[in-house]
């Protein structure tokens, strides 16, 4: 991968504008975190570059190395290089584990993966991610708890090797051992190959052990702020608030309106009134 | 091996007369008994499993309108696997069971066309129990109904029904399930669930889970899901570069494929791996 740029990127959740005019550039071989508050865009831009459909865009472009990354398929994204390491990945009982992996090994090739190989690439990964080989014996992520969940997503990226990693709060669930492993895997990729990460997380603790190049700060749907790693310390230690003073923005938040149904009012006939 | 139909094994005894035939099986052991319906000309057929032991009988194609009557015997037992690739518009089958036998049904239905299944199980003795599986896939303008009951006589019977159904095209499939525990029936249990997955806007579809309870301390539950693919789990699949396809085919596959567990025989299970693979 040369070059992710992303230009004045709008997108919108059922009609909701949640991004509104994102601008960032992932070069090769870089770590960007990115911060923010609760509820101010930073999953919905990963998600968006992924392409899920719940996730329109409405204004603006991505660019994959010249290519317009907006046109393309889900998979045909994920063939480019781009991988999401979701914040809740999904379970999807009756696939079992091997089969789907092996499916997305095969979907980067010509010719299928043979069983020894992908036997060898298999057992690799579940060791570095502390995980048993039964799972992939076992339906996808149905009933793994969230850190197994986390440490399965980052064994498809050991799988997979994207050019760009976008990892959605995968710290998040983790135990601390667990979370070494995590950051582990990520520092040899770091070192071994040229994959780009973008890594949404809200604490330090991760981000000291994968060191990124560059910070991004997203606010009310846009980078507010973007500098060196001196911006996590000083998130972790005086939140967002300095931001608000130092840059002028108000930092929008979700109005949590009253629920109309308190104790003591039957909620069936509130619904049914309406 | 035994063909049904064309055995001369001491132990199997047959009686016919123009409309009906009737087996009866006082096997010394275990052997699988294959019954392949193409080479059968009568209307109705009584199998009767006696002695005591665990019949195996796997059947190839659905016998078209002809009726099925399975009686089991005490402590006797049947494993039956049904595949049927063929076009059969209508099929009944009643099981018999008695004191402590037991049923397992599972039945693999890639059959095309008009389909409307009658299966009825009757636990008429104590300690009797059935575990029925179906799988069925209805895809073009296929048109199936299955009836699937099961009617609780004595006490302490079991029984447990799944039925699974993938639906494309322009199909239509109809599960309705039947579970009814009769009066004097205690400390029965009975168990139901149907799920159809629904692959496009025309397909018509309903399950319809029934439970009819007459006695106290008894154990029954149902279950109904029609509904289509889910889409996170097809953007879960797609985002790891699998495409849209593909990942429709592994989600069918692991909807229908606990049927295969059913069936030992290679030829059998290559051919229903090749009919749900080759419906995309």
């Amino acid at each position: 991968m040369e070059e992710l740029i992303i230009k004045d990127l709008h997108v919108s959740v059922e009609g909701k504008e949640i991004l509104k005019g994102v601008n960032l550039v992932v070069h090769p071989k870089e770590t960007v975190a990115l911060l923010g508050p609760n509820g101010h865009g930073k999953s919905t831009l990963l998600a968006a570059i992924m392409g899920h459909p719940k996730y329109q865009v409405t204004q603006g472009s991505i660019t994959l190395d010249g290519n317009d990354v907006l046109q393309m398929s889900v998979d045909s994204r994920a063939r480019a290089g781009l991988f999401l390491g979701m914040q809740y990945p999904c379970e999807v009982p009756g696939v079992v584990n091997s089969d789907f992996l092996k499916a997305a090994v095969n979907a980067r090739r010509e010719t299928p993966v043979k069983l020894f190989e992908f036997y060898r690439a298999i057992e690799s990964a579940s060791k570095k991610m502390h995980i048993s080989m039964d799972m992939a014996q076992r339906f996808l992520n149905e009933g793994f708890s969230g850190g197994e969940k986390k440490r399965n997503e980052i064994l498809q990226m050991l799988l997979l090797k994207p050019d760009l990693a976008m990892l959605d709060e995968i710290d998040s669930g983790l135990d601390v051992d667990a979370l070494v492993y995590v950051a582990d895997a990520i520092q040899e990729v770091q070192k071994t190959t040229n994959t780009s990460f973008l890594v949404i997380s809200h604490y330090e603790k991760l981000y000291k052990m994968i060191n990124p190049n560059r910070v991004a700060v997203m606010i009310n749907g846009r980078i507010a702020v973007e500098g060196g790693n001196e911006i996590i310390e000083r998130i972790e230690t005086q939140g967002y608030e300095w931001i608000k003073y130092e840059l002028g923005i108000e930092i929008e938040k979700d109005d949590v309106a009253m629920n109309k149904t308190s104790i003591g009012v039957c909620a069936t006939k509130e619904i049914i009134k309406k | 091996m035994i063909n049904l139909f064309e055995t001369k094994n001491e132990n199997i005894q047959i009686l016919s007369n123009d409309d009906e035939i009737t087996f009866d099986l006082s096997l010394k052991g275990e052997e699988i008994i294959y019954v392949d319906w193409s080479k059968f000309h009568h209307k109705k057929v009584i199998i009767n499993f006696h002695n005591a032991i665990s019949y195996k009988v796997v059947e190839i194609n659905n016998p078209d309108s002809i009726d099925v009557i399975i009686n089991l015997d005490d402590y006797t037992s049947l494993e039956h696997s049904i595949a049927s690739f063929n076009q059969s518009k209508k099929n009944n089958y009643v099981v018999n069971l008695q004191n402590s036998s037991f049923y397992r049904g599972g039945f693999a239905d890639f059959s095309f066309g008009e389909k409307m299944m009658n299966f009825v199980c009757n636990l008429n003795k104590p300690y009797a129990k059935a575990i029925w599986n179906l799988a069925s896939l209805a895809t073009t303008n296929d048109n199936k109904t299955f009836y699937v009951s099961f009617h609780h006589y004595a006490p302490h019977t079991y029984a447990k029904m799944e039925n699974y159904g993938v639906s494309e095209n322009e199909s239509t499939m109809n599960f309705f399930g039947t579970s009814s525990i009769e009066k004097g029936a205690k400390s029965s249990a009975t168990h139901q669930s149907a799920k159809i997955m629904v692959f496009d806007s025309k397909c018509k579809c309903k399950a319809s889970p029934i439970l009819c309870i007459d006695e106290n301390d008894v154990e029954a539950s149902h279950a109904a899901v029609v509904g289509q693919i889910n889409e996170e789990h097809i953007f879960y699949l797609t985002s790891r570069g699998i495409n849209e396809e593909d990942a429709k085919k592994l989600i069918t596959l692991g909807y229908l494929n606990p049927i295969l567990k059913f069936f030992t025989d290679e030829e059998i299970l290559n051919k229903i791996s090749k009919n749900i693979e080759g419906r995309f």
